[in-house]
């Protein structure tokens, strides 16, 4: 069960963002919130840092 | 809230102990950023990523939660996705920080910040990087930062990577061991291989062992 566990958070760690690639290089992207890709790999990167997730739902104006 | 309340600083500060997910369908909001020398193109609404990303997390995810009837919504669930609690309608900075604030008091138990979970994945990145180019002293270096964090689920992923290093250890040994009737220096070579980049693994203590009954 255990090395089930350590297996997700292999997983979890492969398929999240990597900060250095959000790092703000000074030139014009500002730094920001960092949003998950996919649904799927919010939850395993949740589950892994064991935090809450926060889900927001918006449309054009 | 695209434009005022995630660009505030305490906002994308409180972020960071969360798993953030944006769900909006509509695209068409790229524009081209330099970013690390490069081109690229994300979204002009939502920081790092692409439309792509925000429809795709739409189609995914907004049927998970039932009853949202406008936007913007904004749900905070735990880490299995299971809703705690919902905030319909706009919210400023400060209130989504309180609101974030509430949501971390529901999910008990000790939780890992991006700042460390980033540098977590750099860690086992680089010694993944390292192992397959056969610089296994790099490899454990690596490993063994993230074994000493405190925090018990990211100390569990460096002993899973170490596990690995341990059992290509003693592959190797097997190795020399099953040459030392027929090609001695050859099995030196390795158990000294093993002997100077294993350290401290347990199997680098047994090949200079044995090395030392060869010498």
């Amino acid at each position: 069960m255990r090395n089930v566990a350590v297996v997700g958070l292999v997983l979890a760690l492969c398929t999240a963002p990597q900060a250095q690639d959000r790092k703000n290089d000074g030139k014009v992207a500002p730094d920001g919130v960092i949003w998950s890709s996919s649904w799927e790999e919010a939850v395993k990167e949740a589950t892994a840092r064991n935090v809450p997730i926060h889900f927001t739902v918006h449309k054009d104006n | 809230m695209e434009s005022s309340t995630y660009p505030d600083k305490k906002v994308i500060e409180m972020s960071r102990n969360f798993v953030n997910v944006v769900a909006h369908s509509e695209t068409g909001h790229e524009k081209e950023v330099i970013f690390g020398g490069k081109k690229v193109s994300w979204c002009s609404r939502y920081w790092g990523i692409a439309c792509e990303a925000h429809s795709k997390c739409y189609q995914e995810a907004r049927s998970k939660y039932d009853g949202i009837s406008g936007v913007p919504c904004t749900v905070f669930a735990d880490p299995s996705g299971k809703e705690l609690f919902r905030e319909a309608g706009g919210m400023a900075g400060s209130e989504l920080v309180k609101k974030m604030q509430e949501a971390l008091t529901k999910v008990p138990g000790e939780k890992v910040h991006y700042d460390l979970w980033a540098g977590t994945r750099k860690n086992l990145a680089d010694g993944d990087a390292s192992f397959e180019k056969g610089e296994y002293k790099k490899a454990i270096e690596a490993w063994n930062k993230v074994v000493k964090m405190k925090q018990k689920a990211i100390k569990e992923l460096g002993e899973a990577a170490l596990k690995r290093a341990e059992d290509k250890g003693s592959e190797m040994l097997e190795d020399a061991r099953s040459k030392v009737e027929s090609d001695k220096e050859e099995a030196k070579k390795i158990l000294k291989t093993l002997s100077e980049q294993f350290k401290p693994l347990e199997v680098s203590k047994k090949a200079l062992d044995l090395l030392k009954t060869l010498q």
